[in-house]
């Protein structure tokens, strides 16, 4: 233990002790005219381009016809979704309203194998947050003493369960019962809450029918690898752009931590779900059966840690898709609104956009294998002149709802793990149970071969398919379903790039 | 619309309002130098002019006297209340190089001092005109380096027009004496190069060294002297080459001077590199030289639209602007220069091709400081390697068209936008509107150019308007001044054509290739235009495959797409895809430019893609990546080029050129030459020298009857039927009248020798 105040060290330590460097915001005002009009765009022009896809005498070979349909539909449901979404977001003016929290809160900080020097910022930062009655709690699945005494030193409880099943909810729900405060707010043990924290969301409480409000996951790690720049891009976009549009719509979902809940709410409910991998993303389905809301605002008042190395994401990715696909059943039977239903289906639908990469990356491959191809054209131009547009407008849009953040690295990462949905997708279907894998923490230096053997793989068959095309015939068809695959390998190369050239920045801690 | 945003450095055009700075003492004393000197040269060109030709015999020695001589006094007075007796000197030697040219006349035959009263005074039209802008050059007359490239720029612009309205002028002058016409391009040239020197004259005395002036002018001055002590007589002639020797001493002598004496370093201290390139000024001489080298290894035989541009170009200036001033479909200024090199070159193919071969060496330093204002210097380097090596650039600077003056007026127009407000001066203003104004006269498209740029510009006025930044009033009014620069010239330029002008140009020789571009309404078609510009012309089989190449253009979307654009970017995009969409909307809108997508119509987009393309390569990472890049793309261009040069020719089905090189070189005086159709009239009159050259009207009269041999040449590759038939009814009847010597048939062109 060092002499210094663990909250007054220096920012270069920690980087959750710092000011957030991004607040939700920025991006185009899509209530303007110009937001207006490139939505309009984007409709007019994807109409345009699958008006012309289902023409009669389109299909070249039936089966891939049906397989690139089938890929477009779902892209362009997943588009207009977005659309939909983001047409709602109304620009932010200031910072969020705060309250002064005169009610008790209870702050859960559930934890399991991390470290001390991972957890114990968060603790002590809980204790400062404001209010006139704020009981902080650590529940330790590992029973650690470093952590009770931990605990001890800061004034926050300690709870440690007898055996850890049900992972995360488990041990959330077993605090429940040992605590009383009406709201409770839930932190995993790496997201460092700032004072206000608890004043801002509790400001949104103003109406009773409020189940929780939710704010940002931000990546204070962000700059500490390749993997976590890129996944912080994609966070950026959910939660920057996608969150806010969700919670105009009032289907803001809950994201497991940075969150306060109404404590009847959560009894309503029976607490989290213990059979689910993404227990907040099915708890807030049930809570909106049950008729109640949701709030998100769009402000930091949390940094923690996102996935530093490629085997952290993947493993953080593979559970967010199984449980979010293995939701979708219930979405499907769940008593919501049509509103409610379709981002929900929205979301959940969003871990199968692996397939239609794979069935985008199998046309050229068979192309040059076989020399089937899905639709008949008589020239790439008008191909061109009827994709082109939609796929310009899609991207163009997508750049601007981010504000110009979600970089292309970020991009190339999501295409790189598309077989995570596709196992993902395999293992629902077939109804194999997973286990809570808690997200690492700390990052591993060094090469990692492994979570990208399946991209490895897919480049390697794609830089074969290449050679093998030009060696055999170099035509202009199949220059051109060579470059195709190229494209696709280059994605996937950028995207793996991080696990097999690692630059690590060391932060110390 | 979205907030664009734009990171903060050190070029941010919007984030750094320059603050103005009021003229002290001394700029205002320069400036009623200048002026003065202004009043004092139009005084005397009146008179001179004048003179020349409405005085009696008696009174033409005494005036041309008096107008030396007070040329001289009043210079030599300004000076000295300049800079006092370093300043006299300074001055009274310059004035020195320009009177001489009066002294053969002093003491001649009334005819001759005419002459050299005519000569002086239109010789100092160019001297007048480049000292216009010099009035507005506050930077200048301080002694700020910053200044003198763009000074020199705006003053050689404004000096080669003079130098063309001298030229014109000389049959107004009203003095019936061949040496006139003869020598005024001579004595104009000369002047406008001692307005260089003057440029500099006055940015030494500024920086503190009027010394150095008087001692260069009077280095210049001895020159000038031997010359006329050395020939036999004080003959116009001498007076003439002393005068241009003498300008051009001074002129190379000063600007020396300011060279040496504010050093640029050649080498960046590592810590001030930023990573980024640490020697680029002498990276950018070997571009310059291996760009020379690139453009004068390889030579292709004159094609048809280059021997109409010699045909126009072959009489008095007039002739050349009158022959296209309707006909074609550009604005005439390459006509111009055309004109200009060859009265210094001669009627050789080097000559005509003279303005696009420089034009495309200063684009490589152009290019360089205009990404580098841009960007940085990275980017700088690489758009510069671009411009070096690119093939496409590379025929576009090969060529008697506008295309390459036109990238260059271009790329300078850019850059002298940004300059402007960025610093916000009144003399960046004037030269932007003076480029914009020039710009628009080089090419048909190019007005879209200068106003993007116009538009760029007046949204960056309108901000700091609205902003209530203090130099607000002053930016609208530059602005306004450029404004109205490019649209009277435009609006000039409307007038003198009647219009926009036709919309066609003759086929350039790519399209007698098989890997010719464009294919019908297509943006697939202005890909492949695009790629020509960057890659160059190949082989069929080649151009189609790059363009199977289409699908890597979803990875540049991917990363153009996702990203925050700047400002920059976006008006970099804008200018470059500015002409592509002009042809699109023209085609769609039933007026569509033939030849259809030729590289021709694009020029001004190829210099935005080169820093494009420098930019997208820095933006891969560090300096190291991107050299590595630069280096991988530079061997691809040098590849490019090679393939270009040497696997692209002409198909054999339209190639004339073998069949009028066996003419040319067979004709002699007395013979007649036939050709049909009319298309290759250009080529062959250039070519074939002696011989009478006449087209098949005409032929059918005179083959009967000639001389000597008679040639015709069938090139029915680009003739109809009805041409076909009269030309073998032509054939038919004389050799009805003469001995057949051969048929030679190459492709679809036909020469038939009759003995």
């Amino acid at each position: 233990m060092t002499d210094r105040p663990l909250l007054d060290r220096p920012v270069a330590t920690d980087p959750r002790l710092g000011e957030p460097d991004w607040q939700p915001g920025g991006g185009i005002d899509w209530r303007g005219l110009g937001g207006r009009l490139l939505l309009v765009a984007n409709v007019a022009l994807a109409a345009r381009y699958v008006i012309w896809l289902l023409q009669p005498g389109r299909p070249a070979n039936l089966g891939l016809f049906v397989l690139l349909v089938g890929a477009e539909m779902f892209n362009l449901v997943q588009g207009a979704g977005f659309w939909w979404t983001v047409s709602r977001i109304r620009p932010r003016r200031g910072a969020a309203p705060r309250l002064a929290v005169e009610v008790p809160v209870d702050v859960l900080i559930p934890t399991y194998d991390e470290p001390v020097e991972i957890v114990e910022p968060t603790v002590a930062a809980a204790c400062r947050m404001r209010g006139r009655d704020v009981r902080v709690v650590l529940l330790d699945d590992g029973g650690r003493p470093e952590m009770a005494a931990m605990a001890r030193r800061h004034g926050a409880g300690y709870l440690a369960r007898e055996g850890s099943e049900g992972a995360k909810a488990g041990n959330v729900n077993e605090a429940l019962a040992h605590v009383d405060a009406p709201f409770v707010a839930v932190l995993d043990c790496d997201h460092v809450p700032r004072p206000d924290f608890l004043e801002v969301c509790l400001a949104q409480f103003d109406d009773p029918r409020v189940a929780f409000v939710q704010t940002p996951q931000h990546y204070a790690n962000h700059a500490a690898s390749g993997v976590a720049a890129a996944s912080w891009d994609q966070q950026q976009l959910f939660f920057g752009t996608i969150a806010r549009g969700r919670d105009q719509l009032g289907a803001m979902f809950c994201c497991g931590t940075n969150v306060v809940f109404q404590r009847k709410a959560l009894e309503s409910v029976g607490g989290f779900s213990l059979d689910s991998l993404t227990e907040d993303f099915e708890m807030s389905v049930r809570m909106h059966e049950q008729g109640w809301t949701t709030r998100y605002v769009p402000e930091v008042v949390a940094s923690g840690l996102g996935p530093e190395d490629m085997s952290s994401y993947v493993s953080q990715q593979l559970r967010w898709a199984r449980g979010c696909l293995a939701t979708l059943p219930r979405v499907v039977a769940a008593r919501l609104g049509l509103r409610l239903r379709l981002q929900y289906l929205l979301s959940a639908a969003y871990w199968l956009t692996g397939w239609t990469l794979l069935v985008y990356m199998a046309f050229p491959v068979v192309r040059i294998l076989t020399g089937e191809q899905p639709i008949d054209v008589s020239s790439p131009e008008e191909f061109l002149l009827h994709w082109g547009p939609y796929f310009i407008a899609s991207m163009v849009t997508v750049g601007l709802a981010a504000g110009g953040r979600y970089r292309f690295s970020a991009f190339a990462l999501m295409s790189a793990s598309f077989w995570i949905h596709v196992v993902a997708s395999l293992l629902t279907a077939a109804r194999r149970k997973g286990s809570f894998a808690v997200t690492p923490k700390q990052g591993t230096t060094g090469r990692q071969i492994r979570p990208v053997l399946v991209p490895l793989a897919v480049c390697a068959g794609l830089a074969g398919i290449i050679v093998y095309g030009l060696a055999v015939d170099r035509s202009p068809a199949t220059v051109t379903n060579a470059s195709f695959a190229l494209v696709h390998l280059a994605v996937i190369a950028s995207g793996i790039r991080f696990a097999l050239f690692p630059a690590r920045q060391e932060v110390e801690r | 619309m979205h907030g664009v945003t734009s990171a903060p450095a050190r070029n941010d055009v919007v984030d750094a309002p320059p603050v103005p700075r009021p003229p002290d003492a001394p700029v205002r004393a320069a400036r009623r130098h200048v002026v003065g000197t202004l009043m004092v040269e139009a005084m005397a060109i009146a008179v001179l002019v004048i003179g020349s030709s409405a005085l009696p015999a008696r009174a033409l020695t005494t005036t041309a006297a008096a107008t030396g001589l007070s040329v001289l006094a009043f210079r030599a007075a300004l000076g000295a209340r300049r800079a006092r007796l370093p300043g006299l000197a300074a001055w009274g030697a310059l004035g020195l190089l320009q009177v001489a040219v009066l002294v053969p006349g002093l003491d001649a035959t009334p005819d001759t001092t005419r002459v050299v009263m005519a000569l002086v005074g239109l010789g100092a039209i160019p001297f007048v005109t480049g000292l216009v802008p010099m009035v507005a050059a506050h930077g200048l007359f301080a002694g700020s380096r910053d200044d003198v490239a763009p000074g020199l720029l705006a003053v050689a612009v404004a000096g080669g027009l003079g130098v063309l309205a001298a030229i014109g002028l000389a049959g107004v002058a009203g003095v019936d004496d061949p040496r006139v016409s003869t020598l005024v391009p001579y004595v104009a040239a000369g002047m406008a190069v001692l307005v260089l020197a003057e440029v500099l004259a006055h940015h030494r005395t500024g920086a503190g060294h009027p010394a150095t002036v008087a001692a260069v002018a009077g280095v210049a001055v001895a020159a000038q002297v031997l010359i006329l002590i050395d020939t036999q007589d004080a003959s116009v002639d001498a007076a003439v080459t002393g005068l241009v020797v003498a300008g051009a001493t001074a002129a190379v002598g000063l600007l020396l001077a300011t060279a040496l004496s504010t050093p640029r370093r050649l080498v960046v201290p590592a810590e001030e590199a930023g990573g980024g390139p640490r020697m680029a000024g002498f990276a950018l001489a070997v571009l310059v030289a291996v760009a020379a080298a690139a453009r004068l290894a390889v030579s292709r035989p004159l094609w048809l639209d280059e021997a109409a541009t010699a045909e126009a170009t072959g009489g008095s200036l007039g002739d050349a602007l009158a022959a296209t001033r309707t006909a074609d479909a550009h604005p005439p200024l390459i006509d111009g220069l055309v004109w200009l090199t060859r009265q210094g070159l001669g009627a050789g193919d080097l000559a005509l091709r003279a303005p696009s071969l420089l034009a495309g060496l200063v684009l490589v330093p152009a290019i360089y400081v205009t990404a580098t204002r841009l960007y940085d210097r990275r980017t700088g380097l690489i758009a510069a390697v671009v411009a070096a090596l690119g093939p496409g650039l590379l025929w576009l600077s090969g060529g008697a068209g506008p295309g390459m003056v036109a990238a260059l007026l271009a790329t300078l127009a850019l850059f002298t936008m940004l300059r402007a407000v960025e610093r916000g001066r009144p003399f960046d203003w004037l030269l932007f509107g003076v480029t914009g104004a020039v710009l628009v006269w080089s090419h048909q498209l190019a007005v879209l150019h200068a106003a993007v740029l116009l538009g760029a510009a007046g949204v960056v006025v309108v901000e700091r308007w609205r902003s209530r930044t203090p130099d607000a009033g002053r930016a609208l009014a530059g602005w306004a001044g450029a404004a109205l620069l490019t649209v009277a010239a435009f609006g000039t330029l409307l007038a003198y054509r009647d219009g926009w002008g036709p919309p066609t140009v003759l086929p350039p020789r790519e399209y007698a290739t098989s890997g010719a571009p464009g294919a019908g309404r297509s943006v697939l078609g202005l890909a492949g235009t695009a790629v020509n510009g960057v890659l160059g012309f190949h082989p069929r089989d080649v151009t189609s495959r790059l363009l199977a190449l289409w699908p890597l253009a979803i990875l540049a979307t991917f990363a153009l797409t996702v990203r925050a654009w700047s400002r920059r970017g976006l008006l970099l995009v804008v200018l470059a895809v500015t002409p592509f969409a002009a042809l699109l909307v023209a085609q769609v809108a039933g007026a569509p430019r033939t030849p259809l997508f030729a590289l021709e119509w694009i020029a001004t987009a190829l210099p935005m893609i080169a820093i494009g393309l420098g930019r997208a390569a820095t933006l891969a990472g560090g300096w190291p990546r991107a050299r590595l890049i630069a280096a991988v793309g530079a061997a691809v261009l040098v590849l490019a080029a090679v393939d270009q040069a040497t696997r692209v020719e002409p198909v054999e089905r339209v190639d004339v050129t073998p069949v009028i090189e066996d003419v040319a070189a067979e004709a002699r005086a007395g013979d007649l030459v036939v050709y049909a159709p009319a298309t290759v009239g250009d080529l062959v009159r250039h070519e074939v020298g002696g011989a009478e050259v006449v087209g098949l009207s005409r032929g059918a009269e005179l083959a009967a009857g000639a001389e000597g041999r008679v040639f015709v040449v069938g090139a029915f590759g680009y003739a109809d039927d009805t041409t076909r038939d009269r030309v073998l009814a032509l054939i038919t009847d004389v050799s009805a009248r003469r001995p057949l010597s051969s048929e030679d048939r190459r492709g679809e062109t036909t020469l038939w020798r009759f003995g």
